[in-house]
């Protein structure tokens, strides 16, 4: 079994199986290719990410390492246990998701990357949901942003999207 | 930073995910928020989800070949205004009454008008105005009961008025000979031609008073007047439960009165819990809208009295009168399984010296049923009653 390294920007390098690296969809395709070409190898397969930073890469192999084990959970577990553990996951899930604006931002990025769809969907459904019912000067405060339209314009968006807004 | 720095597909596909409102609040968060809250592809995706039963591109490109530049927010405001008229209404005016069914089509709300001329065939469907992008057909819903539909006429252009005409010739006599055909055939953006909009807009609109009407989607903001307007109540369809079986749409032979569409439903307000028969569509006696007849929820205690017997053993007899007086068919005879004790409505014509008098409502083994009015001083009348939910679309509510 070939060995799959991840190398995050600041050249730290991190192991990951190939059941977990599946859920990279970027990684999962680099390793199909080679393996297409190359044949069964055991050489390490060395992946450079340029732009994940060390810490956001640990996160993401976190969450690929434990939805793997879940996954096999789910498959060894009989029908009447899936309920339970579909809210244990749910736990996990939320638990996982209690990050800061700037570290879900780099986590978004990374999923988008990697393209890891279920990580992907949490972290925008975590979005949505700082975003959701809030007025535009409150997600500005949330996500730390200076207002880039000046009031008069803010004021014709806002106007042309009333009926929306009530 | 963050939040604009996240490409426009990351921050789609977060929006995507939110209601209306607070896509609206985004948009007026940033520029690349308010880029990306009103792009095209993010709100086709939201209408495509929204609406699975009809195709938001073709409203779009209906639209689009109207007046204005249309986009697909436009195209969701349209799409989620016109909702609120899909289901089943009946007229809740007129006697005759009218059961129209209003669905989604792919470039449209379609609809259909239930109409049964006999009891054996298939409804008469006539198709309804369509209600679509052009805006000649307008729904308005008052809450979620009632819905009133404007007709238009087809817009066209108005000649211009006398009036303005003449005003504009008078205006432009200085710079070229006032002729009418040169007026009429001066090219669009010709100071001539710019006079008569000009005019036509200030004589003729000061004598129609210059209101926009507080724009419906669709209108254009021209003003326009109703060539019709009908106004419809939502049927609600109860479902038929265990609690109550014989609930929902039925066709009624009323004989000389034709087929008729009843609702029936159960009623717990009074001291018994009762059935009742409602007149969807009606006739010169009993109109659209009134309670045609109602039955105790409780079927008689078995075995029947031999008064109930006789008058069970009498539905042959019914039945062939019936068709004696009529070029009807002989309805097939039917088997009784539970008698309800009710009464039935009789009235004159125009629904006038309307009572009630003694009736059974008869459940039959096929799941069908019937009501007898015991009429003592004219004959006794058998209505047949059969369910028409597989001449409706839609699924019950």
């Amino acid at each position: 079994m070939r060995n799959i390294v991840l190398r995050a920007n600041d050249g730290a390098d991190h192991v990951i199986s190939v059941a977990a690296a599946s859920l990279c969809k970027t990684v999962a395709s680099l390793l199909q290719d080679l393996e297409a070409s190359k044949g069964e190898d055991t050489d390490p397969l060395i992946v450079p990410l340029p732009n994940v930073c060390n810490c956001t890469l640990q996160k993401v192999l976190g969450f690929c390492e434990q939805q793997r084990a879940f996954d096999e959970l789910c498959t060894a577990s009989p029908a009447a246990q899936q309920a339970d553990l579909t809210r244990q996951i749910q736990a996990w899930q939320m638990e996982y998701m209690q990050v800061s604006t700037d570290e879900l931002y780099h986590l978004v990025m990374a999923a988008h990357y990697l393209n890891v769809p279920r990580l992907l969907d949490l972290c925008t459904d975590a979005m949505a949901e700082r975003i959701r019912g809030k007025s535009p000067a409150q997600v500005r405060e949330c996500f730390g942003l200076k207002p880039s339209l000046s009031p008069e314009e803010e004021e014709e968006i806002r106007r042309s999207n009333l009926w929306a807004l009530n | 930073m963050e939040l604009s720095a996240l490409p426009d597909a990351l921050v789609e596909r977060i929006l995507f995910i939110c209601d209306v409102q607070t896509i609206a609040n985004a948009a007026a968060v940033s520029r690349s928020l308010q880029r990306v809250a009103s792009s095209e592809s993010l709100w086709l995706r939201i209408c495509q989800q929204q609406f699975t039963d009809t195709d938001p591109r073709q409203w779009h490109h209906a639209q689009a070949s109207g007046r204005m530049h249309q986009t697909y927010r436009s195209v969701y405001r349209l799409l989620s205004s016109h909702e609120h008229s899909i289901g089943l209404w009946r007229h809740s005016k007129a006697e005759q009454g009218l059961l129209l069914e209003l669905y989604w089509d792919s470039d449209c709300i379609a609809g259909t008008e239930l109409l049964y001329e006999n009891m054996w065939t298939p409804p008469q469907k006539t198709p309804f105005s369509k209600i679509g992008p052009n805006g000649q057909v307008v729904p308005e819903p008052l809450g979620m009961k009632q819905l009133v539909i404007h007709k238009f006429a087809a817009p066209h252009v108005r000649p211009p008025s006398r009036a303005a005409e003449s005003a504009a010739a008078v205006a432009c006599f200085g710079s070229s000979p006032p002729s009418e055909a040169l007026l009429g055939s001066s090219p669009a953006s010709s100071f001539e031609q710019e006079m008569l909009r000009f005019m036509q807009s200030n004589v003729a609109g000061s004598r129609q008073g210059r209101r926009r009407s507080k724009g419906s989607p669709g209108q254009g903001g021209v003003q326009r007047r109703a060539v019709e307007v009908l106004h419809l109540e939502r049927v609600l369809r109860p479902v038929p439960s265990r609690r109550h079986p014989m609930a929902g749409l039925w066709k009624a032979d009323y004989g000389p009165g034709g087929v008729q569409i009843v609702l029936i439903s159960y009623d717990f307000t009074g001291p018994a819990a009762r059935i009742v028969g409602v007149k969807v569509t009606g006739d010169d006696h009993v109109p659209a809208g009134k309670h045609t007849w109602h039955a105790q929820a409780a079927p008689m205690k078995q075995p029947w009295s031999s008064k109930e017997a006789a008058l069970v053993d009498m539905q042959g007899q019914l039945l062939d009168q019936r068709a004696d007086n009529s070029d009807d068919a002989v309805a097939a005879h039917k088997r009784v399984v539970a008698i309800y004790e009710g009464k039935g409505r009789i009235a004159a014509l125009g629904y006038a010296e309307s009572t009630w008098v003694e009736g059974r409502l008869w459940e039959y083994s096929d799941g069908a049923c019937g009501f007898l009015w015991l009429n003592t001083m004219f004959d006794y009348m058998l209505v047949q009653l059969e369910r028409i939910d597989a001449d409706i679309r839609q699924h019950p509510d």
